[in-house]
């Protein structure tokens, strides 16, 4: 039987959301809705689910499960997002299983062939980075959640030996750095799109990653750091930053 | 480089925030600094009776963030109450420095490595009951244009005493 | 769960029957009900609460006209609001499908259904007479194209307002109505059940949750102001706790509440917007209403938890770190600020005070303790806007006053006598403070008074404010400990209140960080 999959992401300034199908571990999309909004999710998120949901003629009850970005993006975004999520699930008695917002982006090239670099923008003139390396509609994420200094990450990638595609929305920051590193997707693809969401879903699925369903035990993927590696970070300018952890289970590489 | 303030009485601080707003812009950031009762609420006053905001400026200690409309918008943030970095993710701190406002932050010395690359510090000391001496301590380029226009707008003020 | 609009079902029609017989002189079949609702170009809806029926609708569209066919309320829910309901749904789905002209008959002598039609933007156009043979009544005809225009816009949201709340409140068992309420303006991540107003079922705050076996193993910090890590272990032992008080075998269900309350202001905004945004979630999934509390009058309502002489006409007098005010309460859900503090916050001035002699934190209850030991005469310090004439309070020259005795002191080598600086920095605050509070009770001449807020448990300032209100016949209410520090529980009884008066907010609802108390 097809099970009915409510998805959404708020961690950037584009609201991502899609209903899909679910066949095992086959996901497809029947409805997609991707907007921008910044720092405005909180007021719209929710009544476009209502609307999406009204549009595919089915109400919340229909649902079997409920998918969110969990980030890393902008923290109240994220906020939103997960805490939306939470209480829709908590509230229809559904698992609730989470997706990197960066997962979901590199989805959206799983009909290019080779690596595709991502960069989120983290503020604090630093962006979140993640390697991928696509191949026949599969992606596959080569780096754990980080987050840089955008001049150190346009280096390393520099020093990649493949073509690289590059997107994110930290490109509409440093677009000029990363263009001499690799190619630029088209603007229109730097953002999260609900299908996106799906397709990572999916693929986490496969490899068992989606996490236990609890909505309890959600957490963002906040790539906060640590005191300890705060000082770190002030001292060990020039050399590699430790690998910052992701906040509780449920997604990652 | 540093420049220097002099202000006599807390009247004399608010129109060195009141000059202060007028060549404020969108993305700027001051970060306050001084001893408990220096005056960094008293400044914020004035600069946010200079960006056109009506309602009172109130201390933001315990609420970490006050918003007030003006012609810019101003967030007005206390570091006081954080006692770790990573606390600054959950008051979305690095988000609101880039919100398109002013931002204030007092205590705003508290994580040297959350300081936006380019800003203006203030440094208030208290010199006397109801002596401050207010330090410009500006880092990056428009942290430098600022000051400098500051200090000009201060010249004509009367009550502070500008020095170099 | 709340009455809410469906789909109508076949399974529906043996009710819809009981209902189509009682209403009209000649039903439809139950046959043509059934070719009906299979039809594409139909579109059938039902509003149900618990199981039951209350009503149905339907309409055809054939292009871009919408024909609304049939429309009934079962007889012993009519006049609240279901019939608006229903055609609110119906207009929304209709013009969603590209309808830009509704029409309908009515009968003439059917005042209630005209002047429901007429709220949704459709008039009179003409009338067939005789068209109902039974009665002999004529039909009026009603009609609109105006859909889309900013006003027939702003219609339609009004009645989808209307029906919101007629849902909302069918079936709100009144005395008896369980609430959740969710809290998480500043610190605290907090979740708490009231029945009727008055039975505190639970209040649960973060600190008292153990996450570790929650998270079996990868636990983040639950410190302060982690509200998205916390609200659903909160909200769970809330439920947990409820339904062990209600003696029931697990704990409270979702389907058992009668609306959630969350706090929407004023506050943090990156800790508002979680608490918003989960209580939205929640009402959505479980079909509940929503309620939006404002943190301030929160504190006020915790004063009538134990005591039920706290009522309106009053005034209260709100201090905690974060807030110092003045409020005129002439009946609940009216507040006016008569003042409040041009800086600091009469919690937040302790606290400082206690920072700079060296103090542990909180500062307050540390200020207060060593007081008692001092002398609140030992040093005059400035009693700030005693004699303003006004209502408005300012601890920051108090501060500087405290700041530069102790520096003065430090610098002549001189050693302070702490209770004696405790005792008079708190005398000065206190003295301002109860000069101004009784100002305002006489002014307003009520015979209640409210102190809300954090620094209400404050020992010499209760005392102090009954000293001198009690003789004048003001009964002043302290709320009780628990519920004067940020907590759920009095968003609840807020937000019961809120319940009655029928105020909800809308899914779109935003987190307003500087929400004030004042109405008007």
């Amino acid at each position: 039987m097809s099970r009915l999959v409510l998805a959404f992401d708020t961690a950037t300034e584009q609201v991502a959301l899609a209903l899909g199908s679910r066949d095992g571990d086959r996901v497809t999309t029947l409805l997609g809705r991707d907007f921008p909004a910044p720092r405005a999710a909180l007021g719209v998120l929710l009544p476009t689910v209502g609307e999406l949901l009204a549009n595919a003629g089915m109400t919340i009850s229909a649902l079997t499960e409920i998918v969110v970005g969990r980030g890393p993006g902008s923290f109240t975004g994220v906020r939103i997002g997960v805490a939306t999520a939470k209480g829709l699930a908590h509230g229809a008695g559904l698992p609730l299983y989470g997706v990197s917002t960066l997962d979901a982006l590199a989805w959206r090239f799983r009909d290019h062939d080779g690596l595709l670099g991502v960069v989120g923008d983290a503020m604090r003139g630093e962006v979140y980075p993640a390697l991928y390396r696509i191949a026949c509609g599969y992606v596959e994420r080569l780096t754990p959640e980080a987050v840089a200094p955008p001049e150190r990450i346009a280096q390393e990638w520099a020093a990649l030996d493949e073509p690289l595609l590059i997107a994110g929305n930290g490109l509409v920051k440093y677009a000029d750095r990363f263009g001499e590193v690799g190619r630029l997707a088209p603007p229109e693809s730097w953002s999260v799109t609900g299908e996106g969401l799906l397709a990572a879903y999916a693929a986490h699925l496969v490899s068992g990653h989606a996490g236990s369903g609890d909505p309890g035990a959600l957490l963002p993927i906040y790539t906060r750091l640590s005191d300890a590696e705060e000082n770190e970070r002030t001292r060990a300018v020039g050399s590699d930053l430790p690998d910052s952890g992701v906040a509780g289970p449920g997604g990652g590489s | 480089m540093t420049l220097t303030v002099r202000t006599a009485g807390e009247e004399a601080t608010r129109a060195a925030g009141y000059a202060l707003a007028e060549v404020l812009r969108a993305g700027d950031t001051l970060l306050l600094f001084g001893d408990l009762g220096a005056g960094k609420t008293a400044l914020v006053k004035g600069i946010a009776r200079g960006l056109g905001v009506s309602e009172p400026i109130t201390s933001p200690t315990f609420n970490i963030l006050l918003v007030h409309p003006g012609r810019i918008p101003l967030y007005h943030i206390d570091l006081y109450r954080l006692d770790q970095a990573s606390q600054l993710e959950d008051i979305d701190y690095f988000g609101t420095l880039e919100a398109g406002g002013v931002t204030a932050v007092e205590w705003g010395d508290r994580f040297a490595q959350a300081a936006p690359p380019d800003h203006l510090g203030v440094s208030i000391a208290i010199l006397g009951d109801t002596i401050r001496e207010i330090t410009l301590v500006p880092v990056g380029p428009r942290g430098t244009a600022l000051a400098g226009q500051w200090l000009e707008a201060c010249r004509s003020i009367p009550g502070l005493e500008i020095a170099r | 769960m709340a009455a809410h609009v469906r789909a109508l079902a076949i399974e529906d029609l043996d009710a819809v029957m009981s209902i189509e017989r009682l209403s009209f002189p000649a039903p439809w079949t139950r046959s043509m009900f059934a070719e009906e609702i299979s039809r594409n170009d139909r579109v059938w809806l039902a509003v149900e609460h618990d199981g039951e029926l209350l009503g149905y609708g339907g309409a055809m569209l054939v292009g871009d006209e919408a024909h609304v066919m049939n429309l009934a309320v079962a007889a012993p829910a009519r006049r609240r609001g279901i019939g608006r309901a229903l055609l609110s749904a119906l207009l929304d789905l209709l013009v969603g499908r590209g309808a830009h002209r509704i029409t309908l008959e009515v009968r003439e002598l059917n005042e209630d259904a005209i002047a429901l039609y007429e709220s949704a933007g459709l008039h009179d156009v003409g009338r067939r007479p005789g068209y109902y043979r039974e009665t002999g009544e004529a039909a009026v005809i009603m009609w609109t194209d105006d859909l889309e225009s900013p006003g027939a816009a702003a219609r339609l949201e009004v009645l989808r307002r209307e029906a919101a709340r007629a849902l909302a409140l069918h079936g709100m068992p009144r005395g008896a109505e369980i609430v959740l309420a969710i809290e998480t303006s500043c610190d605290e991540t907090a979740a708490a059940v009231l029945r009727g107003g008055s039975e505190l079922l639970s209040s649960i705050v973060a600190s008292q949750v153990d996450f570790h076996s929650r998270f079996g193993g990868v636990v983040p910090e639950i410190a302060s102001r982690k509200h998205t890590e916390a609200i659903v272990a909160v909200v769970d032992e809330a439920l947990a706790d409820a339904g062990a008080v209600l003696g029931q075998d697990g704990p409270l269900a979702f389907a058992q509440l009668d609306a959630i309350a969350v706090t929407y202001g004023p506050g943090l905004v990156g800790a508002l917007v979680v608490g918003l945004a989960y209580a939205k979630g929640l009402a959505m999934a479980a079909g509940l209403p929503l309620v939006g509390v404002n943190h301030l009058e929160g504190h006020i309502f915790a004063n009538t938890f134990l005591d039920p002489e706290v009522e309106p006409p009053l005034v209260a007098l709100l201090v905690s770190g974060g807030h110092t005010s003045l409020v005129y309460v002439p009946h609940w859900g009216e507040y006016r600020t008569l003042g409040e503090t041009l800086d600091d916050a009469t919690g937040e001035a302790f606290d400082k005070v206690a920072k700079v002699l060296g103090l542990g934190y909180p500062g307050g209850p540390v200020i207060s303790r060593l007081a008692e030991q001092g002398d609140p005469a030992a040093i005059d310090f400035p009693r700030a806007m005693l004699n303003s004439g006004d209502y408005s309070f300012s601890l920051s020259g108090l501060k500087t006053a405290v700041i530069n005795h102790i520096r003065h002191a430090r610098e002549a080598g001189r050693e302070i006598d702490v209770p004696d600086l405790a005792a008079s920095f708190q005398q000065a605050v206190i003295d301002v403070q109860v000069a101004k509070a009784l100002r305002a009770v006489q002014e307003c001449g009520v015979s209640t008074f409210c102190l809300a807020g954090g620094v209400a448990a404050n020992r010499a300032l209760r005392d102090a404010l009954s000293r001198a209100m009690e003789p004048q016949g003001v009964h002043v209410s302290v709320p009780p400990f628990e519920l004067c520090t940020d907590n759920a529980a009095m968003i609840a009884l807020a937000g019961t209140f809120r319940l009655r008066s029928g105020e909800f907010l809308d899914l779109a609802a935003e987190a307003v960080p500087n929400l004030r108390l004042d109405t008007h």
